[in-house]
């Protein structure tokens, strides 16, 4: 299967022919589109879809294509920077590295690994994170370890890691060809994963399947859909509890899967029982009709694959809602088989990667940081005292920076990543970062590194070598095509060298770090997950090249990876091999391991019941409308690429504010007219769009648009809270008032 | 144990004031933290009773412990979350359980050793305590 068809997507700009195409994979989003890197005298020139690659056949979306413009821009950091007196200032790598050292070991010695704390990303490569998963832990022993994972997937995460005892989404691409019925709920395909979006609509031309879009916004992708359901913000969980209820009482539901491979199915069935149609359209607005229609569809077909985005995952009680979707293909059987199962994946484009190898988080290879044999299984591969790896959850975003508010936190390393832009409530964030000694590696001086007092610049993409896994479980190999401009190390290259200066050592005396390149990297790692469900012992790069990506687990019984997981019903919910004893759901309380063995789940998949709770901030007489944010189809995550390529900057180069029609004729604005956003927050002002994408009473802004020079960056706005369990930030949720300030040019 | 009775109680005591507070607040707001904390109280509370009869079985007290730091770090990020979503002043009394709980940690460490302290007490509690 897959696609029947290729097309071969470029964006080459050279004078005459080009050197060389250089094996590689998109590092945009988590589609992992196979590519080509177009060289010509030493210098990426372009980009070309990899025609034999099975996720993407060529093809290409519009950030993909011109991703590879950010590499040649004229202002990429050619030297590290020092701030004296207030300025950064250009200095020697030997100065940097020398400061860098020497202010760890001062925090270190002072404070204790306490005082420390490495935020880093969901785009570097897989060896990045495994080298950082072995230096904060094995070297550093800290527990203030995030990723920007937290804000994109971790929900993702943390409800295979509830449900079925360990990350890794159970289906894969191949199951959107032959499903009868695709469900996305809170995902923008359209615009954010234009690839995956056209496999959709491809698979629904030749075979007639049906999609149902559940959003709370009215875009492209709602109204190409074949069902579309508009909820108001914050009812996830109201709307996922009556679709399990219509199930369960059409009997669309398979009782001997239930009983065979599942626990916890009698209190789902009582609590959803409450949620009948109409109480459902009175909390989320959805027409019973449309429910029933949208239960009937996914009760009533045998193959049914379910994918999810950050509508759920940034918004209320997203884990419960995230795996009250897991719960549902459960309870119909409908998972782990050819064309069903939920597909809880990644938003980056090695997140997956990130989560794997314990750059956030958890142990690498998915082990319990609660469970004493998974931390000596790591001591022995690391060949270190396990008494001095650190036990227990690592400290999220939020919380790291509460520690840095607190002065608990001196150091504040940032790894390719853009915290200044991204954070919720990003103007309190901005002030607090700058209390603290704050090092940032980035090839450009982006919002955060203008806030550094230490910035090292790096190679990008196309610059360096490594891998990275795709929402499906994808590995593929990324091919150094050039030499980085001014000779720039890559961010594994830096943690090497940090790593040999701080003289990091094994139990026996020898360097901590072994390896020097990253394919001797990805090598160790392969010992380290070999036997866990992200097995990766049977790749190599070669074979990755060779075979165009490969799913894990891949080993001795698959030499060739595996499309899904849990195709025998068997689910990692033993005590012995779970990743985590779970959260709960309501409180995000961890569990004990005593209590985890006391849910008997044993190998079962665990269900859970959940009732709607309102979200935290509602819309008020003050602030009137429901707010929210997100993504485009130009733009990536805080533009630090995408706003270097000219044609996407052309086609998108500001932050604006969606407004349904309805409330603009209320408030008398008209399209282009400046208005001024308000919430609790802080206030930004920005254009307004009159579009019915938004509903009435709420409004859409795009989050890419931060400099801290103009006021447009949505995370002004945005609240200060989380999911309980995953502590993804509440980027989906919030209320605001909107004012005109300025009409429109021409009018 | 029993020389913990006391503090015990003191804990008891605050935590009570904190579901007045928060159940005076629920009646002119509907915020689900405000009940959702209510949880997480009561589960301290119910635990630290459980503790203070479970003298001499260490296996018991392992758990009871194990569930209370636990609880600790799901009291002090709920009071962080309301805070930022509502005026309601709980913060001192919530600190105030945290210190007593960080003065239960070398206790916890006599009982259970090193070793097994690393995974009863949260790595919050130890770093606050500066166990080691």
């Amino acid at each position: 299967m897959g696609w029947d068809t290729s097309r071969v997507d470029m964006n080459i700009y050279s004078q005459g022919k080009i050197d060389r195409l250089v094996y590689s994979t998109c590092n945009i989003c988590s589609n992992g589109c196979g590519c080509f890197i177009a060289v010509k005298n030493d210098k990426i020139v372009g980009i070309m879809g990899n025609e034999e690659y099975p996720i993407n056949r060529g093809r290409l979306g519009p950030k993909g294509e011109n991703q590879w413009w950010a590499n040649n821009s004229v202002d990429r950091l050619s030297a590290p920077l020092i701030r004296h007196n207030g300025k950064l200032l250009t200095s020697t790598w030997e100065d940097a590295y020398s400061l860098l050292v020497e202010k760890t070991k001062e925090v270190l010695k002072r404070k204790g690994p306490g005082g420390l704390a490495f935020y880093h990303t969901g785009q570097a490569y897989l060896e990045e994170y495994y080298t950082i998963s072995k230096i904060t832990r094995a070297g550093l022993r800290m527990h203030h370890v995030d990723a920007n994972t937290r804000l994109c997937t971790a929900t993702a995460e943390w409800s295979l890691i509830e449900s079925f005892g360990a990350d890794g989404p159970p289906a894969c691409q191949e199951d959107i060809d032959i499903a009868d019925v695709v469900v996305f709920i809170g995902r923008n395909s359209n615009e954010t994963n234009t690839v995956f979006w056209e496999r959709v609509l491809e698979a629904r031309r030749k075979s007639g399947s049906k999609i149902i879009e559940i959003d709370t916004r009215n875009d492209l992708s709602d109204k190409m859909a074949d069902l579309a359901l508009q909820p108001r913000s914050g009812t996830n969980v109201a709307v996922l509890n009556g679709i399990i209820h219509l199930l369960i009482k059409n009997n669309w539901i398979n009782r001997e899967y239930i009983q065979k491979h599942t626990i916890g199915f009698t209190e789902l069935e009582k609590t959803v029982s409450r949620y009948n149609p109409e109480l459902v359209e009175q909390i989320t607005n959805i027409p019973q009709s449309k429910l029933l229609q949208c239960a009937e569809w996914i009760g009533t077909s045998n193959k049914t694959v379910t994918i999810l985005l950050q509508g759920v995952y940034q918004s209320m009680d997203a884990t419960a809602a995230a795996t009250l979707v897991n719960s549902m293909h459960l309870i119909m059987g409908k998972i782990g088989k050819p064309g069903s199962g939920p597909f809880q994946h990644a938003g980056q484009p090695s997140a997956m990667s990130n989560r794997e190898t314990g750059g956030a988080g958890f142990y690498p290879g998915y082990r319990n940081n609660s469970n004493p044999k998974h931390i000596q299984e790591i001591a022995k591969l690391w060949n270190v005292d396990p008494e001095n790896l650190p036990v227990g959850p690592q400290t999220f975003i939020n919380n790291i920076v509460q520690l840095m508010e607190q002065g608990e936190i001196e150091l504040f390393w940032v790894m390719f990543t853009n915290p200044a832009v991204s954070l919720p409530n990003r103007n309190k964030m901005v002030d607090i970062m700058k209390k603290v000694f704050m090092v940032v590696q980035d090839p450009f001086l982006s919002e955060t590194a203008d806030l550094a007092d230490l910035v090292l610049p790096t190679a990008l993409w196309g610059e360096k070598e490594g891998t990275m896994t795709n929402l499906e479980r994808r590995v593929n190999v990324l091919r150094k095509a050039v030499n980085p401009p001014y000779n720039l190390p890559s961010d594994f290259e830096i943690l090497l060298e940090f790593s040999k200066r701080m003289d990091f050592r094994d139990r026996e005396g020898n360097p901590l770090i072994k390896y020097s390149t990253p394919e001797e990297a990805f090598n160790e790692w392969r010992r380290v997950s070999k036997g866990r469900p992200c097995d990766m012992s049977g790749m190599t790069y070669d074979k990755m090249e060779k075979l165009g990506g490969i799913q894990w687990p891949c080993n001795e019984h698959y030499p060739n990876g595996k499309e899904r997981l849990y195709t025998d019903g068997k689910f990692y919910t033993f005590a012995h091999e779970a990743e985590s004893y779970g959260r709960d759901l309501l409180t995000g309380r961890a569990r004990t391991e005593e209590e985890f063995k006391a849910l008997n789940a044993n190998g079962k998949a665990i269900i859970y019941a959940f009732d709607w709770a309102p979200p935290l901030e509602a819309p008020s007489e003050e602030f009137p409308y429901e707010l929210n944010t997100g993504r485009i189809v130009y733009q990536w995550h805080t533009r630090t690429k995408t706003g270097r390529a000219p044609l996407l900057h052309l086609a998108s180069p500001e932050g604006y504010v969606e407004i349904n029609p309805q409330n603009a004729i209320e408030l008398e604005i008209e399209m282009g007219d400046m208005v001024r956003v308000t919430t609790k927050r802080g206030s930004i002002m920005v254009p307004a769009r009159i579009t019915d994408a938004v509903r009435p009473g709420a409004i859409f802004i795009p989050f890419h648009y931060g400099t801290l020079t103009e006021n447009q960056a949505a995370n002004v706005l945005t609240l200060e809270t989380w999911d309980l369990v995953s502590k993804q930030p509440h980027f989906k949720n919030g209320a605001c008032r909107i004012e005109k300030i300025m009409v429109s040019e021409g009018q | 144990m029993g020389s913990m009775i006391h503090e015990i109680n003191d804990i008891l005591k605050t935590s009570q004031h904190i579901i007045m507070v928060v159940e005076d607040k629920s009646k002119d707001e509907v915020n689900p933290l405000l009940i959702r904390i209510q949880y997480v109280i009561k589960e301290l509370q119910t635990h630290l009773t459980a503790l203070a009869s479970s003298e001499n079985d260490t296996h018991q007290q392992k758990y009871h412990w194990s569930v209370l730091f636990r609880v600790g770090d799901s009291l002090d990020e709920m009071a962080s979350l309301i805070k930022n979503t509502t005026p309601v002043f709980i913060q001192t009394d919530v600190d105030y359980i945290k210190q007593r709980l960080v003065l239960f940690t070398p206790h916890v460490v006599q009982t259970f050793g090193k070793r097994q302290s690393l995974y009863i007490i949260t790595p919050k509690y130890q770093e606050l305590a500066g166990l080691w």
